[in-house]
Parts: structure tokens; C-alpha cells; sequence
């Protein structure tokens, strides 16, 4: 491809500007990433000079694993359950936002203000929240309802962690919509209007297609951010009680960094990745982004 | 991806630019030299690292010509530990648990000490207290030095036991049993207990010491997994009974992060634990009157006893002044020095003697305990232990009967086996 | 009978801030009306008013003799053609016609039916499956108008529809919305702050200003009788000249303005409108088409000779526009129209005339016409 001498000089210019910060890039993300899918192949213990190769033995032995395959439902119930609804609310948050509502400054201000929080500190209260002499179950006692602790009983560990991050994000996932609806003309809910829909049928027929685009982005950080979910389970669950809150990426760590077996774990996270990849791929196929 | 994108340029200019940009940007992000010693522990709480501090203070004043910086490690120690041990960062001396000792020893990365201790006369190998010592050789071979150790005990709540009228405290299982009934009420009558006898965790190390007086063992001396004997269930449904019999609660039951924290709040009158409660309740429950005495007892006496080492790792620069310093710090007088300040005993029988661990009245019982104490530790990994947890939490919070959950993972458990030089999972 | 009546209409924006005072009209059934003024005057206001879609402060409105200020803007039987088009994007031209039909629950032969109609009216057929985005802004202009045409409403109501157009495609359009008017004798109210447009489309025009009725009146009417000074300089491009001067009697009555002097023939029985305006400031007003260069024109009826200076000529097309100063007042510009064959230059010295028919007066303090 024949290039004039502007275009040698500016193409010059663009490498060195991408240049070093590429080299950042690669060295932080691409080498490790890389790195962690080669030794997924070995034994590898980072204390033992000996690092067998072991070719798929990790993969098979991962889906032999309970713990393993217990982690991928986990995250998978986790996942399903949290991204639509946070999306969902998100979206309504934003559009009750949007009306001309007296006080729309302080709400909007107190959705936000658990997404701007540390993910520990959130945690740390909602342990005391969650627990049996906590906050919550001392609201369902006023309506005679008697609770247990929801971070030691298995059937309510990850669910009750389930909550608290559609509570945590929802106020960020807003605030993309808020500016989504922004954008969204006037005239278009006049005319809506003039046609006769209702508060209800201008939500759906308007507002929710017309926010697509920036729907696609919340989807695909949700779906991202909920498969890698490790602050909450870590700091409010340990993973349990029995595995109940243990999900692929707690797997990981736990079996990489405290278990010694960072092949292991580097298998188990090359699998986390093509679990989002395919996700990810999907949506973008059947739902993809085209905004109008 | 050149094919992609037109190089306009010579490659090679631009590769000299950026080899340029790589060398310069490396050459600043290489760590200093190593020119002193470095020694990290854990941190536990604020006052022990204080206290720490001062013990190490004391040996920078005897001993000024040896240098050294402390870096104490918050956070998670061992996956710290860990990758400094792994990527040739490690301090030259660091605190070691018993408890995941085995793993480390197993490793090979650890230096051996026996040649150290051979060249000190003044060492006394005879003066530590067997299970301190063995708790951290491997083979035959002595990887750590213990400094002190924590055995468990009970803490009783005097003012309960008054209360209940109880004269005497629990010397064995029924007597344990029967008094935490009589100690559990119901003080507001809302049909609800605010006070309990016991409190019990559902963690390994607080059933191993029933396990250990009733005879069982988790891994018994031939190798073999102890769990499934009867002996071990044994103990472990007596532990468990005691909960669901409401004789005993647990933490997460109380809204509390653990039992100290219980027991301060005269949630209970009975737990167990060690020598740390102690500082915890001076300086959150300093109005509470209680009493220690050693853990009833089984068939036979047993508890179980947390120690710590010091260790080097196998490749350090500082090998001979990491000596002098581990061998001052467990040395008599540095044990001394550190285990007065009331936070561990000392392992070195001399020592307790010499400073009068044996009469002061809280003391006393700790060192007693020393006759009859094991540490726990076995040969299996770090997941090994995981998988017990996870069993154990199936036991209290699902109700999970203890013989099936102890079935059910004894046969994970056998592939976390340790095996020397190479961990076989 | 679809007629419109806006009775003593007010809009107030917060406590104080009056947008439209008062505003009496009556539509007529079948009639084009077009409100028109300068930006902020309230023309889209008062259309919103009639929609539904800004809430009346004061007044009444009745559609179809039926008292409306309550009624939801659906009930109201009336469609909107909006500026920007306001075509819901991610449906398709057949979509975006049928979906107020689909909302009222219409049966799907007649939606389907009334779009295709519809869509054959306006040349839409072969387009029913895009997507608006693919659409250029004429075309979409049209599907919003098909969408109001659908509904068979009883008024229907234009805001400023073509003011995104290019000039031709405008002039364009246009006439097809005056043919569909035609074609379809209904109600139609009209927002636009093109005069131009107004006088060719309408078939009576409401002139607004800072939200009062100016004058409501049929484009000529507008024209040669403006009610105030306003409407006289609003109407007509270029706009009338204004000289301001006094009256002065002498034999018969005069206008006196510096050096412009020039009588007021009796025949024009002004003499009643004008006399208490005697040694009074007025406000003199003619329109450029009405000032003729006297070597040129013979058969009109002209005041006396004056002379003027050229200062720069427009030449656009067949006419120019002329503009000049009296002589003896260089700080005040005029224009006037004329053949351009006549090729005026600057600093050229003619003698003009005024068309006696066509002198306008005005008063200087409430800008009223005077005659």
C-alpha cells in the first residue's frame, strides 16, 4: 500500500502515541492472560521447582470436580438471576428519574451512592444486615415473619448476595440509562401521546426500544461483571456455606492461591473465559446493538 | 498484525525505539538491591504487633550490629507468603503456622536447620516441649523453630456459674453436657435463649480436641484417613448433639463474628479457645469475671495446641544472620522476653519455669495443657482441609447426620495427600 | 363539524410569565388557518394548546363546539405533524402509520386498509417496509403526515412541518399539503414563521406577537389593511418602510419628515382619520412595491415629486430591489422595487413617486393604524 509522506509521518506519530501504552497493555493483560492458558496445561505449583506437563489432565480433572461443577451452577443461577432484573431495574429507576419529580436530585443521588461505595464496605454491612440479629430480619419481624441468618443457610447464601449486587449496581446501570433517555426526543412521546398510548405503552413501545443500544452495553457489563463476581463472596461468604456461594472465579482464586495449584486454577479461570466469550457471542448475535 | 496495518517506516528504526523504550522503562521498575535482612510475621491485631515491635526493639538494643528491617505482612499472609516464596521474593525469615506447616515442609523450599542448631551449643534442643519441636520437622529433618504456642482451653463465665449455682466446673463429657443445660435460659421469657451453656463452631481444630480424647485421630498414625472410624463420629455427634440439643449455640445463631465475641457478651457461660481471648476481652468485655480451666476430658486428656515458627526459606542471602536472630527470638531470653507479654506461651520449658509461667493463675492452666497437647496437623493439603469445612458446614447449618457427611468425603479427601517433594493433589 | 374556537385563551408558565394573553379565534369548519409570527411570539404554543399537549392556564377551547380543556390529547380527536417528523424509528412506515390505529384496537383489515390508502396518497407505497433512517427528510415528512391522515381526524395540526426541508423541496411540499386540503375539506391548523408560507397556504392567518393576537384576516386583507404597524412590517417581503413625520395642514393636509414633504389629496378621505393627528408625530408607512421612479411610470396616480439617492440595487432576477435615501437624509434607508432592466447605480439622483391608494399611517404610540 503506497502511502504519501503526510500519511508515513502520521502514521508514525499514531504508533508512537499507542506505543507505549500498548506495551503497558500487553504486559499487564495480554502476556498474563496468555501466560495463564499455557500453564493451564501443567502441574504447576509455584513452591515446587518441578512443573510437569500435563497436557488436559486439569480440564479433566475440573469437570470431575464437585466443587467444580457446583461453582458452575452457581455462577450460571447467579448470572441468570441478577442481569435482567438489575437491567430491568435500572431501567425504571432511570425512567422515574427522568420524570419531573420534586426531589429527582436526591434520589438520584441515593441510588447512586452504592455504586460509588466499596464493594468491601458494602459487604462488611450487609453481613451485619444479613445476619440473624440483623436489620432485616428485624424489619420482617414487625410483620411477624421470623428470619434466619441468610449468609449460613444454603439456600438463601446466594441469593441474599444475589440481592445486594442487583442493589449495588443498579444505581451505575442508571445512570447509562438516564443519559439513554436523555437523547430519546420529546416529540417522540408527544406523538405517542396524540396517538394514544398510555405511561405504560409509551415505557415499552418507545423508551425500552429506543434505549437498545445502551440496553446491549448494560447487558454485556452485567454478564461480564456476574460471572466474575469474587468481592462479595469473598468478603461475606468464604464460598459457603456448603459451596452454596462459591462461583467459578472464588474457584479460581481458592485453588490457585491457597490451594498452591495455579494450573489448576489457570484451567478453571481459561474456562470462566469462554463461558463470558460464548455469552457474549451470543448476544451479540440475537441481540445485538443497532441503535435506530 | 503488520499485515493488517501499513508499517510506513523502516521496521527496524522502530524497533531500536522501542527496545530503547522497554530497557529504560525495565531499569526503573527493578527492585532495590537486597542489602539487609528482612523479616515479616502476620498481623493479627494492633496490640500484638505492638508488642512485637517491642520484643524486636529489645533485640536491636543487645544486638546493634546485627541490621535488619521488619515488614509485617497484612492481610493474607500465606497467599502473600506464597508468591513471595515463589517468585524468589520471600523475606529471609518468616512466621510459620503449624497447622500448614506439613505443606511448606513438603515443598522442599524451606532450610534446613539442623546444622544451625548442631553449631549453637548453647541451643538445648531438649528444652522444647516434644510437640512443639516435631510439629515442624518433616523427614526427620528440622524446618522451624516453634516460639510459642496457644493450647485450647475453657473460659467459664463465674458469675453464671454462680448464678446457676454450680459449684464445680466440667471435668468430662457428661459433666460438660449436663451443666451447659443447666447453665441455658431463658432470662427475658420471650421463649427465647439468650444464654447458653456452650458455644460450639463448626470448624475442624474445636472438634479435634474431642476427637483426640476419645481416641480417634483424622489421620491415624499409619496414614490412613481417621474420619469415618467410630471413634472420630463418635466425638464429632457429641459436639454436634450439643447444639441441637440448644445446650450450645453457635456464632452466626448470636449475630457475632465468633465465640470470644459471645462469651464477652455472656451469650455463654462455657467456649473454648486459647490465649488470645484474653487480650480481646480486656479490651472489649473488661467487666467480665471469668475462669480457665483445661478441657474436660474424654477418655483421656488431649487439646489441641496452636504454635508458630520461625522459618527461612532455602534461598536467602542471609542465612547465618537469620540464625542469630531466630536462634535470639526462641532462645531464652528472647522467649522470654516475648511470651511475658502474656500473648503465647512459651515453648521452652525453662522458660516458662524460670518466669513463673507454672504459678501465675491464668498461666498455669495454659502450661499444664502443654503435657497433653497435639498440634493439629496432618499430611494432606490446604483443599483437604477445605473439603472438611464444607462437610462441617453441612453438619450445622443443613443438619447433614455427621457418619454420612464424613462418608461422603473421605474418599475426596484421600487425593489431597500429601507426598513428599511432590504434591500428588 | 369540525371547527375550532379559542376563547379568551391564556398561558401562564410559573407564577408570572404570560405566553399567550387572551387569545380569541375562530377556525371554521374545513378551513386552512396558519398562525404565524416571529420566533417566541407563541404560534407553537397556542398549537399545543389546541393538541393537548401544553396545559391551558385560562380561557376555554372548544373542537366541534365541545368544551376540550380537560380532554386528554387521544380523546381529542385531532394528529399532530410535528417539525422534526417525531417517527418512531425502529418501526417501519406501514408501522409508524398504523400504531395509533393499533393503540384505539382497530381491526387489522382496516388499519391495513387506511395505511395503504394513505401511503398511495402521499406516493409512500414502495416504502411501507423502511425504516424511517433510511428515508430522506421529504419522504419522512410524508409518512408523518400519513400518520396523521390514517386517524381521519377532525383537525388536524402542523407544526412548522417543512421549516427542516431545502427551499425546493419546500415549495414542494407546499402545495401538496394545500392540495391534500383540497382533496380531504378538512380542518387544518397551521404553524409557520415564514410569511411567505402563510400568505400562499392559508386561507385565513392569525399574526401573533409575544403571545397577543395581532390580527386575525385573509392573506390580502392582511396585506392592504394591516391593524397595526406590526402586521404592516411582518407582512409583504421586503417589508413596508416606516418613516416617522407629522402632520401638517396647509391648504390640504401634509406629511412632513425632514426633507420629505408630500400632500394627502382630499379625494382619499383621510381628512377625518388624520386631522387629530395635526401637528402630531404619526408613523408614515409604504410598501417597496408601491414607490415608482416618475421617468418610468405614467399611468399611476402619484404623489408629489421627490427625490431620492440609489445606494445599492439587488438585482434578483426580473425585479431588484433598490435601496436609497431621501435627499437630504442620508442616515435613513429605503427600499423599492423595480423592473431591474432599469439598472439603477449608486449615488444615482431619481425623482419617485408615491401611489396616493397605497399611504399608510400609523400611530406612533400604540403602532394602530391610523388610515
Amino acid at each position: 500500500m503506497k502511502l504519501s509522506a503526510k500519511q508515513k509521518e502520521q502514521a508514525r506519530t499514531a504508533y508512537l502515541f499507542i506505543g507505549f501504552p500498548l506495551l503497558l497493555f500487553s504486559v499487564f493483560t495480554f502476556v498474563p492472560i496468555l501466560f495463564a492458558f499455557f500453564i493451564s496445561f501443567y502441574d504447576w505449583n509455584l513452591l515446587i521447582p518441578d512443573k510437569p506437563f500435563v497436557g488436559l489432565a486439569n480440564y479433566v480433572e475440573l469437570f470431575q470436580d464437585k466443587v467444580f461443577l457446583v461453582a458452575i451452577k452457581n455462577t450460571l443461577v447467579y448470572t441468570i438471576g441478577v442481569v435482567p432484573i438489575q437491567t430491568l431495574l435500572a431501567l425504571v429507576l432511570a425512567f422515574i428519574m427522568n420524570q419531573k419529580l420534586k426531589g429527582r436530585a436526591f434520589f438520584r443521588l441515593a441510588f447512586y451512592i452504592p455504586a460509588v461505595t466499596s464493594s468491601v464496605v458494602t459487604s462488611i454491612i450487609f453481613v451485619w444486615i444479613y445476619s440473624k440479629p440483623g436489620l432485616l430480619n428485624y424489619l420482617l419481624s414487625l410483620i411477624g415473619v421470623e428470619g434466619t441468618d441468610y449468609l449460613t443457610n444454603p439456600s438463601t447464601a446466594l441469593f441474599a448476595i444475589m440481592a445486594l449486587n442487583i442493589w449495588t449496581t443498579s444505581g451505575y446501570f442508571m445512570i447509562s440509562f438516564l443519559a439513554g433517555l436523555q437523547s430519546i426526543p420529546q416529540s417522540l412521546y408527544e406523538a405517542a401521546k396524540i396517538d394514544g398510548a398510555n405511561q405504560w405503552q409509551q415505557f415499552w413501545k418507545i423508551t425500552v426500544p429506543m434505549v437498545r443500544p445502551v440496553t446491549y452495553f448494560v447487558v454485556v457489563l452485567s454478564l461480564i461483571g456476574c460471572f466474575q463476581v469474587f468481592d462479595q463472596i469473598y468478603v461475606m461468604s468464604a464460598g459457603g456455606p456448603v459451596n452454596s456461594t462459591t462461583t467459578m472465579s472464588y474457584f479460581t482464586y481458592n485453588n490457585a492461591f491457597k490451594f498452591f495449584r495455579l494450573g489448576y486454577g489457570a484451567a478453571s479461570a481459561v474456562i470462566l473465559a469462554l463461558i463470558i466469550f460464548g455469552a457474549t457471542w451470543l448476544q451479540k448475535k440475537y441481540f445485538p446493538a443497532d441503535a435506530y | 498484525m503488520c499485515f493488517l496495518v501499513p508499517i510506513p517506516f523502516k521496521i527496524s528504526k522502530y524497533l531500536r525505539y522501542l527496545s530503547g523504550l522497554i530497557l529504560l522503562w525495565m531499569a526503573a521498575c527493578q527492585p532495590t538491591g537486597n542489602d539487609t535482612l528482612r523479616l515479616s510475621s502476620w498481623v493479627s491485631s494492633p496490640s500484638e504487633t505492638n508488642l512485637f515491635k517491642q520484643t524486636l526493639a529489645d533485640f536491636r538494643q543487645t544486638h546493634p550490629e546485627l541490621d535488619f528491617k521488619y515488614e509485617p505482612i497484612p492481610g493474607n499472609y500465606s497467599e502473600k507468603l506464597q508468591l513471595m516464596l515463589g517468585t524468589n521474593t520471600a523475606p529471609d525469615l518468616f512466621f510459620l503456622k503449624g497447622m500448614t506447616a506439613p505443606s511448606y515442609m513438603s515443598f522442599g523450599i524451606l532450610n534446613p536447620l539442623d546444622n544451625w542448631m548442631a553449631q549453637s551449643p548453647d541451643f538445648e534442643a531438649t528444652d522444647f516441649f516434644p510437640f512443639a519441636l516435631e510439629a515442624f520437622q518433616y523427614d526427620g529433618v528440622q524446618y522451624g523453630l516453634p516460639k510459642d504456642f496457644n493450647p485450647y482451653v475453657l473460659f467459664y463465665n463465674k458469675a453464671h456459674f454462680r448464678e446457676a449455682g454450680l459449684d464445680s466446673l466440667p471435668t468430662n463429657w457428661q459433666e460438660l453436657e449436663q451443666m451447659s443445660a443447666q447453665l441455658t435460659k431463658d432470662r427475658d421469657g420471650d421463649g427465647k435463649m439468650d444464654q447458653y451453656g456452650f458455644i460450639v463452631e463448626p470448624s475442624i481444630e474445636m472438634v479435634m480436641p474431642f476427637v483426640y480424647q476419645n481416641d480417634g485421630h483424622f489421620q491415624n498414625p499409619d496414614g490412613s484417613l481417621g474420619i469415618t472410624d467410630d471413634s472420630f463420629i463418635e466425638a464429632l455427634e457429641f459436639y454436634y448433639g450439643l447444639y441441637q440439643k440448644g445446650v450450645a449455640t453457635i456464632a452466626q445463631d448470636q449475630g457475632v463474628a465468633w465465640n470470644g465475641d459471645a462469651f464477652g457478651r455472656g451469650t455463654c457461660s462455657m467456649a473454648i479457645s486459647g490465649g488470645w481471648l484474653m487480650p480481646f476481652l480486656k479490651d472489649n468485655y473488661p467487666e467480665i469475671d471469668y475462669g480457665i480451666i483445661p478441657l474436660p476430658a474424654g477418655k483421656q486428656r488431649a487439646t489441641v495446641a496452636f504454635t508458630t515458627a520461625y522459618a527461612m526459606p532455602k534461598k536467602t542471602a542471609f542465612e547465618g544472620e537469620a540464625w542469630q536472630i531466630m536462634n535470639y527470638l526462641v532462645g531464652k531470653e528472647g522467649m522470654a522476653n516475648w511470651t511475658n507479654t502474656g500473648v503465647a506461651m512459651p515453648t521452652r520449658r525453662s522458660v516458662a519455669e524460670a518466669n513463673g509461667f507454672y504459678e501465675h493463675p491464668v498461666f498455669k492452666t495454659f502450661m499444664e495443657s502443654a503435657a497433653y497437647a497435639r498440634p493439629f496437623q496432618v499430611q494432606y493439603s490446604e483443599r483437604g482441609f477445605e473439603e472438611v469445612v464444607v462437610a462441617f458446614q453441612a453438619i450445622f447449618f443443613m443438619g447433614k447426620p455427621p457418619r454420612e457427611a464424613m462418608e461422603e468425603i473421605a474418599s475426596q479427601i484421600k487425593k489431597y495427600r500429601l507426598v513428599k517433594n511432590k504434591k500428588q493433589r | 363539524m369540525a371547527n375550532v374556537e379559542l376563547k379568551k385563551l391564556k398561558k401562564v408558565y410559573g407564577k408570572d410569565v404570560l405566553a399567550i394573553k387572551e387569545a380569541d379565534v375562530f377556525i371554521e369548519d374545513k378551513e386552512f388557518v396558519v398562525l404565524v409570527g416571529p420566533s417566541g411570539c407563541g404560534k407553537s404554543t397556542l398549537l399545543r394548546m389546541i393538541a393537548g399537549l401544553e396545559e391551558i392556564s385560562g380561557g376555554d377551547l372548544y373542537i366541534d363546539d365541545a368544551r376540550v380543556n380537560d380532554v386528554s390529547p387521544k380523546d381529542r380527536d385531532i394528529a399532530m405533524v410535528f417539525q422534526n417528523y417525531a417517527l418512531y424509528p425502529h418501526m417501519t412506515v406501514f408501522e409508524n402509520m398504523a400504531f395509533g390505529l393499533k393503540l384505539r384496537k382497530y381491526p387489522k383489515a382496516e388499519i391495513t386498509q387506511r395505511v395503504e390508502e394513505a401511503a398511495k396518497v402521499l406516493g409512500l407505497t414502495p416504502y411501507l417496509d423502511r425504516r424511517p433512517k433510511e428515508m430522506s427528510g421529504g419522504q419522512r415528512q410524508r409518512v408523518a403526515i400519513g400518520r396523521a391522515l390514517v386517524r381521519q381526524p377532525k383537525v388536524f395540526l402542523f407544526d412548522e412541518p417543512l421549516s427542516n426541508l431545502d427551499a425546493k423541496l419546500r415549495v414542494q411540499m407546499r402545495i401538496e399539503i394545500k392540495r391534500l386540503h383540497k382533496q380531504l375539506q378538512a380542518t387544518m391548523i397551521y404553524v409557520t414563521h415564514d410569511q411567505i408560507e402563510a400568505m400562499t397556504m392559508g386561507d385565513k392567518i392569525v399574526v401573533l406577537k409575544d403571545g397577543i393576537v395581532q390580527q386575525v384576516d385573509s392573506p390580502m386583507n392582511l396585506f392592504n389593511n394591516p391593524a397595526n404597524k406590526f402586521v404592516a412590517g411582518f407582512i409583504g417581503s421586503p417589508s413596508m418602510n416606516f418613516l416617522q413625520g407629522e402632520i401638517e395642514k396647509t391648504e390640504e393636509l401634509e406629511f412632513v419628515s425632514g426633507t420629505v414633504r408630500f400632500g394627502i389629496p382630499n379625494e382619499l378621505n383621510l381628512h377625518d382619520k388624520l386631522s387629530p393627528y395635526i401637528g402630531q408625530p404619526v408613523t408614515f408607512g409604504f410598501r417597496p412595491e408601491y414607490l415608482y421612479d416618475k421617468a418610468k411610470e405614467k399611468s399611476k396616480q402619484l404623489s408629489v415629486d421627490m427625490d431620492i439617492i440609489i445606494d445599492v440595487t439587488e438585482p434578483v432576477g426580473s425585479e431588484a430591489y433598490n435601496y436609497f435615501h431621501f435627499k437630504g437624509q442620508e442616515d435613513l434607508t429605503f427600499c423599492f422595487r423595480s423592473d431591474s432592466a432599469y439598472d439603477y447605480q449608486s449615488n444615482e439622483t431619481i425623482t419617485v413617486g408615491l401611489d396616493v391608494a397605497r399611504l399608510r399611517f400609523f400611530d406612533v404610540e400604540t403602532e394602530n393604524r391610523i388610515a
